[in-house]
């Protein structure tokens, strides 16, 4: 016996963080969950598995268009005629998605309740699949604990869509304990909702497969976003193999510009690091977050001319693989060669403007005056960026975020004031 | 620091260059002509200081790896450093012995100075000079521009501070605006967003789609059910209206069959049968009528052949006779050649005998004559082994005679020959010693290689620092191991790199207790802070007052003593008094509370200076413990050279000196070895001398003394005399070996002689017996015996001719007898009517009598086969009539017929009958495909029914009525395909996707805008707020200085520098003239700018040498655009400079040395020239 075990789809919701620029492959990041769900039914018709579960979260639960609810029963209705059964509890998204309610799924899709657990047997393969669907968004009982006892002589699977003991970036529903699950008795625990993959316990296994395709820098991986493939023979005996799917990568890279001395230093170490990850991603398009670390006489420069280093990093890029890699973003986190410690020591006046730098970050009535300086364009931005990358006001709320910018400013001033003295 | 000596030593066009720079108070003034090479002494000095630039562009005399500088500098503590600098990436700096020093030597006299700061501040021309003087102007006397921009080689910070504004505004503003970056991409959002809206699918749109989908297929069903039952109907009255005719036919068809009455069944073939009987009969009796009259015809012409059977039957006979009548006719033809043949022969016979001499013998006995055939062979064998005989003897006798003459000549040659000599250990010794090779080349190689080795031992020993010995005595010396020098090194070099930076943090610890002694000296400035004693007495009196004025003036107590209000209030008033206490009081206070912060400062300012001294007191502590454990390293450093009784001088350089004694040693054990392997080669150049002249006494024919002859000599004259002397031993060999190998071959040259005699003997006699024989004299010789060979072979040849012709004359004439003979006998037997006397015609006449038999045999033959096929073909006949009439009986049977007439009528009736039951049947097929499948009853009972004009009307309905559905079917199926369309159109989605992507897109846009924006508009917060710390803390100190330079170098016209603020409302620079009118930058001259700049400058600069170690002052060409006046003012105020640290002015303008000469006087500033 062969099967399929994925979870949240979220069919049709767009990849987050990437701002558009010149040679951007924006076409080529359009529908990327579409096409990893694609892919995911695939892999089934090709291994001709003997049934495919979905643990949940098909769709993204603001998303409204009714033609990702149309391409999703579609699909089911290719694996329909090749006779390859669906097993579907609804996650909290579904709960929430308008798309859930109105869609009539071929004869082979069967949703799991959500009034209450249920079992559905498939007598041919031996097998019982327990579950049940959430009523509402926001199920905070534990529904693992009604679920059916194990039936005897079968195969049992338990599919529950649940954030188990807490997991963090994930709303804790449906919460339960691996002890819990194990206790049930089943062979099987296919869960839903955690995005990465996790596998709770090896016997009986618990299996969060993550999802399909990686939405944001967050949901960075190595190997690749997909589903898992469950061979069972007739001893009982289940081999797990993680099976990727996605077709777009996401990546955090860190590049040490220590030894840089020139823009062409810099833009060549990014190159090497970029084309290692790129051939590391098996030909899938690379979403990367690239961190700038290192000591480096390049920190004041790079500083003052953020928009000339972005636009050579992106050049990098095209060189490296044209049309396959989108940068997401550029964090700078060097260091300059002489720090502002080192400078206040000088006995001029760069020495005393560096020395008073310095003792800034210490005065509060100077912090709530920056505050306040800053306080128009967080005011102005639309809640949806705000909700998006939440980090973004750390300035305003966090006193360490805030000791960091005003280096990072004072080091810019610095560097500017000193400018002449940039060695050619 | 102050610079004692520089030299170029090898830099641009310089070569050993030098400037000292004695310590003498005042100014050094450096002129050189135009052209003369200033400014590189001037980036000379940079370099030597900080070193020479990677790409320096002064390399054009001397190359990169030979520039060098040298310079002689001393701190205010004292201490002095030598040093050279080359171009280099690392050691650069090397000491007075030429070896590297760490780049931390130069900390002690330059400190944390780099050379770009050095220039920046501590250099000053004329082009920067104006310049700074354009900046302030530019600045509009922005008081932090002006005090820290330029004037301390620093970028404006005005300047700055906007260019980070600028960068901040174009990305964001507080205001709307669409050029900013921030609003363009919240356009985009929003552009985004509402596309999304506008592009999302909603469950009910889908909804309502599916329903009215359903609602018009139901239309549709409804419409095709009514459409199928019309077309029903119009299939109904149109069958009808086809099979009507056909259904009339098949009637009418039926009708005639029945008039045909009742018909016996008959065979279908019958007729057929019937008509092929009557023809045959008729036919066969007609050919048996002919063939009868055929038969008789042909038996009448085989009676009338005449034929000779006896002649037939002996035909072989008969043939045979006349062959051999053709070859007696042919013989006859050839009788008369033979006779003349025959004849011819005995002719030649006759004249062969006469040449023979044999004429007495008749012709017909020539054969008893000739001789016989083994005899000629043996004849002309002798005559060629004669010949060869002959040839043999007259070889070896002239061979006999050769061999004779030369043995003759070889005994004489002998005779002629010197006498042999012994010349074979000369060989050897020659060889033995050549195989030792140039053994005059080696020795002279070797006493170069000794010479060599010992001139240079002898120059290292001689350069080796430290060591006055011999080489032999240095090998013995008792040394350190080399690990042991490393040792030092690494533990020397460690302790010198921690005491490099202990000094830099003793460096970098006072210039912070200066800085924090500036501000306690400042915070101390202010006026003594109110005691609480002070305070209390106050309140005290304040409320002493009070309680006499309530209880006097307010409550009227009688108790109060009007004295004591007296006493209290003075010649004042009480209310006066009052008033003047409380606002004691009250200022005491508030005093008091205004200095709490200051000297809340001064105590958290003295606290650090107590924690920087203690941490300085640390440091140098730690800085002295450094140099003692230094010392002490350094001691045990020459305790290690002790024994050796050398001072070593430093690790490096010992380990180096260590190196060249390792050298030298080196070379010793060279020097000894090529020594020794000289001495072996000189007692061989001896020995090989000596082995030549004792072999040379022995071989030479005259022996003499060699002993002046050196090697090369002997060596030639031994090679000579061994090449002569094998030269004649050859020869003689040679002489004497020929001549034993000669006499051999004469004896056996005299014995094949005699053998040849012998045999030309035996062939003589041989030769005379063969002669005999053949009846020849036997003294014909074999030349001439030739000739009586030849006649004899061509009789021979005609007497075997002649016999030939004969035996053939014979025979002809026998077969002819015979011929004769058998003709006669059979003739007279068969045919005596054609004898003839001449066999042969006889023969022609049986021979025709017999092929006229012959040819009426065959032609009875063929007669009889005709007949016979006859005969055959009238039997067939007779057969074939009798068939027909058996089968036209039994037909006539069947149809029930008498005759054959009546038979014919019968079959004409059934034919008819079956052709009409042929035409009902295809009727009938034709009604079944008419009729759609319906059976035939059904379709006749269908068209009884109705009637054709009814059907006509039904059908024209129903046609009506579909062409009417069928406008409403296309409207359906338009309905559908458009609700299709948009089922696909919703199916493949609006781009809903599409655009939720560029929404995200946008929102990273505007957080890497935001991200951006904070970090330039903080930049430029922070910049801000520094400067104006910075200019609040340091103003009034640098404005102090500023404004008595200002003073001095205007000659009083400018009295002091203040701040004030503008209208709007900010800090600027002002210069305050003597009247006390203050005068903006703006309103100041450019030389007057270009005074308050070198002010400001000098200012800074005097500062800095509170603080940090002093450093020179490079004035270049600084004073060339000041007049007189103002030159002059700028060289007193540089002078008191020179009293703080050293100044070096460049210039090239002779004017300026001789004004300085006025100005300052001989002893006032020191003069360098250079050319």
């Amino acid at each position: 016996m062969i099967f399929l075990h994925a979870a949240d789809i979220h069919l049709d919701s767009p990849l987050r963080g990437l701002p558009e620029y010149e040679g951007a492959p924006v076409e080529e990041i359009r529908n990327a969950t579409r096409a990893a769900f694609r892919n995911m039914i695939d892999l089934a018709i090709g291994r001709r598995v003997d049934f495919l579960i979905i643990a949940g979260d098909l769709y993204d639960g603001n998303w409204r268009s009714y033609d990702t609810g149309l391409v999703f029963r579609e699909q089911m209705s290719r694996l329909d005629k090749t006779g390859i059964p669906v097993f579907i509890v609804h996650g909290n998204h579904d709960a929430a998605s308008r798309i859930t309610k109105g869609l009539t799924m071929p004869a082979n899709v069967t949703v799991f309740s959500h009034r209450k657990a249920e079992t559905h047997v498939i007598e041919e393969l031996g097998v019982a699949l327990h579950g049940q669907s959430f009523k509402t968004q926001h199920v905070t009982e534990n529904l693992s604990a009604g679920y059916p006892d194990r039936v005897a002589d079968l195969f049992n699977i338990g599919v529950l869509h649940t954030a188990a003991d807490g997991r963090e970036g994930h709303a804790p529903y449906a919460p339960c304990s691996t002890a819990e699950l194990t206790a049930k008795g089943y062979d099987y625990w296919a869960l839903g909702h955690i995005h990465n993959r996790e596998i709770l316990s090896e016997d009986p296994p618990i299996v969060f497969p993550g999802n399909i395709q990686g939405r944001h820098i967050r949901e960075e991986t190595t190997d690749g976003k997909g589903c898992t493939l469950v061979s069972v023979d007739e001893a009982g005996y289940m081999e797990l193999v993680h099976e990727p799917l996605d077709t777009v990568r996401w990546r955090f890279l860190e590049v040490d510009l220590s030894g840089t001395e020139t823009i062409g230093d810099i833009v060549a170490q990014v190159f090497r690091e970029l084309t290692t990850a790129h051939e590391a991603a098996d030909d899938r398009l690379l979403a990367a977050r690239i961190r700038l670390t290192g000591e480096t006489p390049m920190h004041g420069q790079l500083l003052s001319d953020p928009d000339q280093l972005v636009n050579e990093i992106r050049g990098a890029a095209m060189d490296a693989a044209v049309g396959e890699i989108w940068i997401e973003k550029l964090i700078q986190d060097t260091r300059p060669v002489t720090s502002i410690e080192d400078m206040s020591t000088r006995g001029d006046s760069l020495g005393d403007v560096a020395r008073i730098l310095q003792g800034l970050p210490d005065e509060p009535e100077t912090r709530s005056a920056l505050i306040g300086e800053l306080e128009p364009i967080f005011s102005k931005l639309p809640a949806d960026v705000t909700d998006r990358f939440p980090d973004i006001r750390a300035v305003l709320e966090d006193e360490e975020a805030m000791s960091d910018l005003m280096r990072q400013a004072s080091e810019l001033a610095l560097s500017r004031l000193a400018k002449a003295e940039v060695p050619e | 620091m102050r610079i004692k000596k520089f030299v170029l030593e090898r830099y641009g066009h310089f070569t050993d260059q030098p400037f000292e720079f004695l310590e003498t108070p005042g100014i050094h003034l450096i002129f050189g002509p135009n052209e003369a090479g200033k400014s590189t002494v001037l980036e000379g000095l940079r370099d030597v200081l900080f070193g020479i630039h990677s790409r320096s562009t002064f390399n054009f005399r001397h190359g990169y790896p030979d520039m060098r500088l040298f310079a002689e500098i001393e701190n205010a503590s004292g201490e002095a450093l030598a040093f050279y600098r080359r171009k280099g990436n690392s050691n650069t700096i090397l000491g007075a012995n030429e070896t590297a020093l760490p780049d931390s030597s130069l900390l002690p006299f330059l400190g944390t100075m780099d050379k770009d700061r050095f220039c920046n501040m501590f250099g000053l021309d004329q082009a920067g000079l104006r310049a700074g003087g354009q900046a302030l102007l530019l600045s509009e006397g922005d008081a932090a521009d002006s005090l820290f921009g330029a004037a301390s080689g620093l970028q404006s910070p005005l300047a700055v501070s906007s260019a980070l504004s600028s960068k901040a505004d174009e990305l964001f503003t507080p205001r709307r605006s669409a050029g900013r970056r921030y609003y363009q991409i919240m356009a985009r959002r929003d552009e985004a967003q509402k596309e999304l809206r506008g592009t999302t699918i909603k469950p009910e749109e889908w909804r309502e789609l599916t329903e009215e989908e359903e609602r018009v297929q139901e239309q549709q069903r409804e419409l095709e059910a009514e459409m199928s039952r019309q077309r029903t109907i119009q299939e109904r009255t149109q069958r009808a209206l086809r099979v009507r005719p056909v259904i009339g036919r098949i009637r009418a068809l039926e009708a005639e069959i029945s008039q045909l009455g009742n018909l016996p069944e008959l065979a279908a073939a019958s007729i057929e049968i019937c008509r092929e009987a009557l023809d045959n009969k008729i036919r066969s009796e007609r050919e048996i009528e002919r063939l009868k009259g055929s038969t008789q015809r042909q038996r009448d012409k085989i009676a009338d052949l005449e034929i000779s059977e006896e002649l037939v039957a002996q035909t072989a006979l008969i043939e045979g006779l006349h062959d051999r009548r053709g070859r007696v006719v042919a013989a006859r033809e050839d009788g008369p050649s033979l006779n003349s043949g025959m004849k011819t022969e005995r002719d030649s016979q006759a004249r062969d005998l006469r040449d023979l001499g044999l004429d007495n013998i008749p012709v017909e006995q020539v054969e008893t004559v000739l001789p016989r055939r083994e005899l000629l062979t043996r004849v002309r064998n002798l005559v060629t082994e004669g010949t060869e005989k002959s040839a043999n003897e007259k070889n070896a006798s002239d061979d006999v005679k050769k061999a004779e003459r030369e043995l003759r000549s070889l005994d004489e040659k002998l005779v002629g020959l010197p006498e042999a000599r012994k010349f074979s250990q000369l060989e050897k010794n020659l060889r033995t010693v050549q195989r030792k090779g140039d053994l005059e080349k080696l020795l002279s190689d070797a006493n170069q290689q000794v010479e060599r080795l010992h001139g240079n031992l002898t120059a290292l020993n001689a350069a080796l620092p430290l060591w006055e010995g011999t080489t032999e005595s240095l090998k013995d010396l008792k040394v350190p191991l080399g690990e042991t020098v490393s040792k030092f090194e690494k533990e020397i070099s460690e302790f010198e790199s921690e005491i490099a930076q202990s000094f830099k943090a003793t460096e970098t610890c006072k210039t912070e207790i200066t800085h924090l002694d500036r501000r306690i000296a400042e915070l101390r400035a202010g006026e003594e802070v109110p005691t609480a004693d002070a305070i209390s007495t106050a309140r005290n009196s304040r409320d002493d007052g009070w309680r006499l004025i309530r209880q006097h003036y307010l409550e009227y107590d009688e108790t109060v003593d009007e004295d004591a209000v007296k006493a209290y209030s003075g010649d004042r008033g009480a209310a006066d008094v009052y008033e003047d206490t409380v606002r004691n009081a009250d200022t005491l206070v508030d005093r008091k509370e205004a200095e709490a912060k200051r000297i809340a400062e001064l105590n958290s300012m003295m606290r650090q200076k107590d924690e920087r001294a203690a941490s300085l007191s640390a440091i140098q502590s730690r800085h002295t413990d450094l140099e003692k454990t230094l010392s002490v390293k350094q001691d045990e450093w020459a305790a290690a050279w002790e024994a050796a009784t050398i001072l070593p001088l430093s690790p490096a350089e010992m380990a180096s000196w260590l190196g060249s004694r390792n050298e030298i040693i080196a070379g010793l054990a060279s020097w000894t070895e090529a020594q020794d392997s000289r001495d072996a080669v000189a007692a061989d150049h001896e020995d090989a001398s000596a082995a030549i002249r004792d072999a040379l006494r022995v071989a030479e024919e005259d022996p003499q003394d060699h002993e002046a002859e050196g090697l090369p000599d002997l060596l030639d004259r031994a090679e000579a005399l061994l090449g002569k002397l094998t030269a004649e031993a050859n020869e003689r060999k040679e002489t004497t070996n020929n001549r034993d190998r000669l006499s051999t071959g004469l004896v056996e040259s005299r014995g094949d002689h005699e053998d040849a005699n012998a045999q030309l003997e035996a062939w003589e006699n041989d030769w005379s017996e063969a002669m005999r024989e053949l009846g020849q004299k036997t003294s014909l010789r074999p030349q001439d015996v030739e000739e009586v060979l030849k006649t004899c072979e061509i009789l021979e040849k005609s007497v075997t001719r002649q016999n030939e012709l004969q035996r053939r004359s014979d025979s002809i004439a026998a077969d002819e007898a015979q011929f004769l003979e058998d003709v006669n006998n059979f003739v007279q037997e068969l045919a005596p009517d054609i004898e003839h006397a001449d066999p042969v015609v006889t023969s022609t006449k049986l021979a025709e009598r017999l092929r006229q038999s012959l040819s009426a045999l065959e032609q009875q033959r063929r007669l009889n086969e005709d007949l016979d096929e006859l005969e055959e073909e009238l039997a067939g006949h007779k057969e074939e009539a009798a068939e027909a009439r058996r089968l036209l009986e039994k037909l006539r049977a069947e149809a029930r017929c008498e005759t054959d007439e009546g038979l014919v009528a019968v079959h004409g009736k059934w034919s008819s009958y079956q052709q009409l039951t042929e035409s009902l049947a295809q009727q009938a097929e034709e009604l079944v495909e008419l009729g759609g499948g319906m059976d035939i009853e059904a379709l006749a009972a269908d068209v009884d029914v109705s009637s054709p004009e009814r059907d006509h009307a039904d059908e024209a309905a129903a046609q009506d009525r579909i062409q009417s559905m069928q406008v409403q079917f296309t409207d359906i199926g338009s309905q559908l395909a458009d609700l299709n369309r948009r089922r696909q159109e919703m199916e493949q989605g609006r781009g809903a996707d599409r655009h939720a992507q560029e929404l995200e897109q946008s929102l990273a846009e505007l957080r890497d805008v935001t991200e951006s924006y904070v970090v330039q508009k903080a930049a430029w917060f922070l910049l801000q707020t520094a400067i104006d710390k910075v200019r609040e803390e340091r103003e009034a100190p640098i404005l102090a200085r500023a404004g008595e330079v200002f003073t001095d170098l205007t000659g009083g016209k400018f009295s002091k520098l203040a701040v004030i603020y503008d209208d709007n409302d900010r800090p600027v620079l002002v210069g305050e003239r003597s009247g006390g009118e203050r005068v903006g930058i703006d309103g100041m001259s450019e030389g007057t700018r270009d005074q308050l700049f070198l002010a400001l400058r000098l200012a800074l600069i005097k500062e800095y040498l509170e603080i940090a170690e002093p450093l020179p002052f490079i004035a270049d060409d600084l004073l060339v655009s000041f007049d007189d006046d103002r030159a002059g003012a700028a060289l007193d105020v540089l002078k008191r400079l020179s009293e703080s640290t050293q100044v070096l002015v460049f210039t090239h303008h002779g004017h300026l040395v001789e004004l300085a000469r006025t100005r300052l006087g001989n002893d006032g500033f020191v003069l360098h020239e250079f050319q």
